[in-house]
């Protein structure tokens, strides 16, 4: 997912679930900045940089593919775009190294996710707006890993795009490139290069399939190695609208309704009243749906919605001294990223799995990286994320 | 078409599928065992030449298998190419590589069996490595020609039986 879905539809979506304008807009800001929170920014206003939930195209083409490099990789994608589904996953074919790979892969509804929105109750909204990131990327992003494989994250020929025009339903070949410019008329998109290499970087997530899992609008089949000769049908609009319903569902939850997030539940009755408007705006075919959401969402509060700038957190957090820094936006925000880095690293450590690396508990109750000491000690004091 | 017929796919187009797969994969395996036969031979060629004094009384032995590897590499190209278009479903007519795949299959299982019974002594002579290698590498194209020739019927039959329904 991108701007649209992650900053004005969460906006929508929080808005719909009870927040506030105000609340909204950071549960919103936080939805959108794990797509900004690399180490480069980190660095430049001297937070953790532990807490990196993305990484840019050079550091990635910078990144050590080598067992550690990739365990920091699968960290940061794993963790924050695609949660696994199913980390105990029965897998009846292949060696240990597929089958761990292969447990990675990310769907919806996963018992990751519910610990991913149990973490953040009662705790910050920027923590909200982080586990709504998250649970909208399981929608958008399944079917693929946070992890560089050639044999899970891979596509060949057979894709394509599924449409329907007057009542008629056809199929055509998507062509993939790797040189600016898409064309929604011509269905040609961009792609990362194709590569060999079981660990290369161009593997990693969905970058194999484009941004094709980023658009709203599309319907598309292909077929990955690991599903054995059938194909995947993606419908992304349906797939979107259970997102939306499943943030507004899981955003009343954190305000207090009903007792535990469970997976499978979706504010239907919530967004009906705008359900033909919303899947208007997902169906529309366009690569960028900023402007159509933006206007459904201030039409729902009557308030102006802001464009998406990360200086918001920058310059509030460089201004605060030193011992606030922890309660400012970006603070906030660390805090939960790091916490919830530590727990999806703890759970595919005990699921056997090395590939987001060791993870160690530290007094019995709290677990996690080595970078969690930071949170650890914040916690110590007291307080709570 | 519906959107139903789209997005669904019936067991049989699994497994057609699945053979084209496999038989892309044996093709392509064809043509590079194809080419590698060439290479072994032209190897072997100035190996041969390059330790014998009298070298034109070899020349009608290296005459003959030129030959041998140049129809043997036309063959298998043939072969290779042909199983790579039907697995993409562009052979408008059957070929007649299947009949030429299982003879390549036949004389592969006939030259596989001769390399083992003669592994003991080439082993006493080259020592293990050259016999093994070689071994591994006529077993492997053995596999690869029997994967074809099973996975092009495998294919014609499922696309046959849809045809029918």
């Amino acid at each position: 997912m991108q701007l649209d879905f992650h900053y004005y539809a969460t906006y929508c979506a929080a808005y719909l679930a009870g927040y506030s304008h105000e609340e909204s807009l950071k549960v919103c800001y936080s939805a959108q900045f794990p797509d900004n929170c690399t180490r480069t920014f980190l660095a430049g206003v001297k937070a953790p940089v532990s807490a990196a939930t993305t990484q840019t195209a050079i550091e990635m083409a910078d990144a050590n593919t080598d067992p550690i490099g990739l365990q920091d990789i699968t960290r940061i994608w794993a963790s924050f775009h695609f949660l696994p589904y199913d980390l105990n996953a029965d897998v009846k074919k292949g060696g240990n190294r597929y089958k761990d790979k292969y447990r990675l892969i990310c769907n919806p509804n996963g018992e990751l996710l519910k610990e991913t929105v149990n973490l953040v109750r009662g705790k910050s909204l920027e923590g909200v707006g982080m586990a709504m990131h998250i649970l909208a990327d399981t929608w958008a992003h399944r079917y693929f890993a946070g992890t560089p494989s050639v044999v899970i994250n891979n596509t060949n020929s057979f894709f394509y795009e599924i449409l329907e025009e007057n009542g008629e339903w056809t199929e055509r070949p998507v062509n993939f490139k790797h040189t600016p410019g898409e064309s929604i008329e011509k269905c040609s998109y961009i792609n990362s290069l194709g590569a060999d290499s079981e660990s290369f970087i161009m593997n990693l997530g969905h970058g194999r399939a484009g941004h094709l899992p980023d658009y709203s609008f599309i319907r598309y089949k292909f077929m990955p190695a690991w599903n054995d000769n059938h194909f995947i049908y993606k419908d992304n609009p349906d797939d979107y609208y259970h997102a939306f319903c499943q943030m507004i569902y899981a955003m009343k939850n954190l305000r207090g309704e009903g007792g535990a997030f469970e997976t499978g539940v979706y504010a239907f009755e919530t967004a009906a009243p705008y359900e033909k408007e919303i899947r208007a705006i997902i169906e529309k075919r366009q690569l960028d749906a900023c402007a159509d959401w933006k206007a459904f969402g201030e039409k729902l509060s009557g308030q102006e919605i802001p464009e998406f700038s990360v200086d918001a957190f920058r310059s509030e957090y460089e201004s605060a001294p030193a011992e606030k820094k922890d309660d400012t936006g970006l603070g906030r925000f660390t805090l939960a990223a790091l916490a919830h880095k530590s727990m999806v690293t703890n759970r595919i450590y005990k699921s056997g799995s090395m590939l987001a690396g060791y993870s160690l508990d530290y007094d019995g109750k709290d677990v996690g990286i080595k970078d969690y000491l930071k949170l650890l000690r914040f916690r110590k004091r007291g307080n709570r994320t | 078409m519906t959107k139903e017929q789209l997005t669904t796919q019936n067991p049989e187009s699994v497994r057609l599928l699945k053979y084209r797969s496999s038989l892309m994969a044996s093709g392509g395996a064809m043509v590079l065992f194809a080419l590698w036969t060439v290479l072994r031979s032209i190897v072997e060629i100035d190996n041969e030449l390059s330790t014998r004094a009298d070298t034109k009384a070899l020349m009608p032995i290296v005459s003959v298998l030129m030959t041998v590897s140049l129809i043997d590499l036309v063959l298998k190209l043939y072969v290779g190419l042909s199983a790579r278009r039907e697995a993409l479903g562009r052979n408008k007519k059957k070929r007649p590589y299947l009949v030429l795949g299982i003879i390549i299959a036949a004389l592969s299982v006939v030259w596989v069996i001769y390399i083992l019974f003669e592994f003991p002594g080439a082993c006493r002579l080259y020592g293990p490595v050259y016999p093994i290698v070689t071994l591994a590498v006529e077993a492997t194209a053995l596999y690869a020609a029997l994967d074809l020739v099973f996975s092009a019927k495998k294919v014609r039959q499922i696309e046959e039986e849809m045809g029918r329904d």
